[in-house]
C-alpha cells in the first residue's frame, strides 16, 4: 500500500539556527557567521545538516505518530543556505507497506532544488 | 609536493598510500574511542531542543527523547574536545596534513534500538568504517570518510545495551580554486 503524505513547508531563520547550535551543542561558525561561511567556500549562512535532517525527520513523526522511527538515512545535497531574511523547506513524502515494514521515502528541497536525497525512514508498527 | 603542517614537504606520488595505510590501521583499532555524556537524558535539554525546532509532542515533553537527538546527549560542547584517539579526527587531521583541508558532510544513517528516556546516561564510540578516494567531485578533489558511532546504556547489572547507531560520512577535499 503507498500513500502520499501531505507536503509541509518549514520556514527556517537565522533565529532557528541560533537556537539550533544552543540546543545541539553544534556551534560551528558556518552556520551562523556570514564571513566564517564564505571563507570557506560556501554561499552563505547554511544550516547544519543535522538540522534540516530533524525537520524531515518530524515530518515523519507527525505523520506517522512518534517512537515509530527505527531508521533514518540521508544525503546531503546541497547545503541549505540561510539569508538573513529566511528560506523556506519543503518535505513531502510517500509511504509505502511492505512484508510489514513500513518506509517513507521523503523529498526535501530548498528554492525548488532537493538539499537531501536518498532520504528515508523506516517504522515499526 | 605538498607542504606539510611544519612546512616539511611531501612526496605526493605517495600520498594514496599513505593515507590508505592510515585509514587500514585506524580501521583495525574498531571503537577506539569512547566518551560518556557529561548529563543524563534531561527534560530541560529535550525542551530547547523541542523549542529550537519549532516541534511540539506530548511524548517528548514527558520523559522520551526524540531519537534525532542522539547525537545530542554526547556532542562535545564548547571548550571540550573529542578524546584524542578518535577515530575520525585521527582520519581526518591525516587528510588535513595530506592537503585535503576542507571538509563537508556528505551521508548521515541512524538506525535506533529504541529511544532513551530522562534519566539514562549515554555512552558513545567511536569507529573508522571506511574511506574512500581519491574521487573528483563538484567540490574538488577528495576521499570520503565514514565513521560509526554507537551509543549504549549502561546498567547496573554491567550489561552494555546498545540504543543507537550512525553512520556518518564526510568528503575531505582540495577546495578549488576560487576565481
Amino acid at each position: 500500500m503507498t500513500t502520499e503524505l501531505e507536503p509541509r513547508t518549514f520556514r527556517v531563520t537565522r533565529q532557528d539556527l541560533v537556537a539550533y547550535a544552543e540546543a545541539s551543542g553544534d556551534h560551528n561558525p558556518i552556520h551562523q557567521d556570514e564571513q566564517v561561511a564564505r571563507s570557506v567556500g560556501l554561499p552563505g549562512v547554511i544550516a547544519h545538516g543535522m538540522y534540516t535532517m530533524a525537520l524531515a525527520a518530524r515530518f515523519v513523526e507527525e505523520h506517522a505518530g512518534p517512537g515509530r522511527v527505527v531508521g533514518f538515512g540521508a544525503k546531503f545535497v546541497k547545503p541549505v543556505v540561510v539569508p538573513v531574511e529566511g528560506t523556506e523547506v519543503v518535505v513531502s513524502g510517500v509511504q509505502e507497506e511492505r512484508d510489514g515494514v513500513a518506509t517513507v521515502t521523503l523529498s526535501v528541497t530548498c528554492d525548488g532544488v532537493d538539499v537531501l536525497r536518498g532520504c528515508k525512514a523506516t517504522l515499526r508498527d | 609536493m605538498t607542504e606539510g603542517p611544519a612546512g616539511t614537504a611531501r612526496p605526493v606520488d605517495q600520498r594514496h598510500e599513505r593515507i590508505m595505510a592510515e585509514a587500514e590501521r585506524i580501521e583495525a583499532l574498531g571503537e577506539a574511542s569512547e566518551s560518556v555524556a557529561p548529563y543524563e537524558v534531561n527534560q530541560a535539554t529535550i525542551g530547547t531542543w523541542l523549542d529550537a525546532m519549532g516541534y511540539d509532542n506530548e511524548r517528548f515533553r514527558q520523559g522520551e527523547a526524540p531519537p534525532s537527538m542522539a547525537q545530542v546527549w554526547t556532542m562535545p560542547g564548547l571548550g571540550r574536545r573529542r578524546p584524542p584517539e578518535d577515530p575520525l579526527s585521527r582520519m581526518t587531521e591525516f587528510l588535513t596534513d595530506e592537503g585535503y583541508t576542507a571538509v563537508l558532510g556528505t551521508n548521515c544513517e541512524q538506525s535506533y534500538e529504541r529511544y532513551v528516556r530522562v534519566g539514562e546516561l549515554l555512552r558513545v564510540t567511536s569507529a573508522l568504517d571506511s574511506v574512500a578516494g581519491p574521487k573528483r567531485t563538484a567540490m574538488g578533489e577528495g576521499y570520503f570518510v565514514t565513521s560509526r558511532n554507537t551509543w549504549y546504556v549502561d546498567h547496573p547489572d554491567g550489561r552494555s545495551e546498545k540504543v543507537a547507531t550512525m553512520l556518518f560520512r564526510v568528503l575531505k577535499f582540495v577546495p578549488r580554486e576560487r576565481p
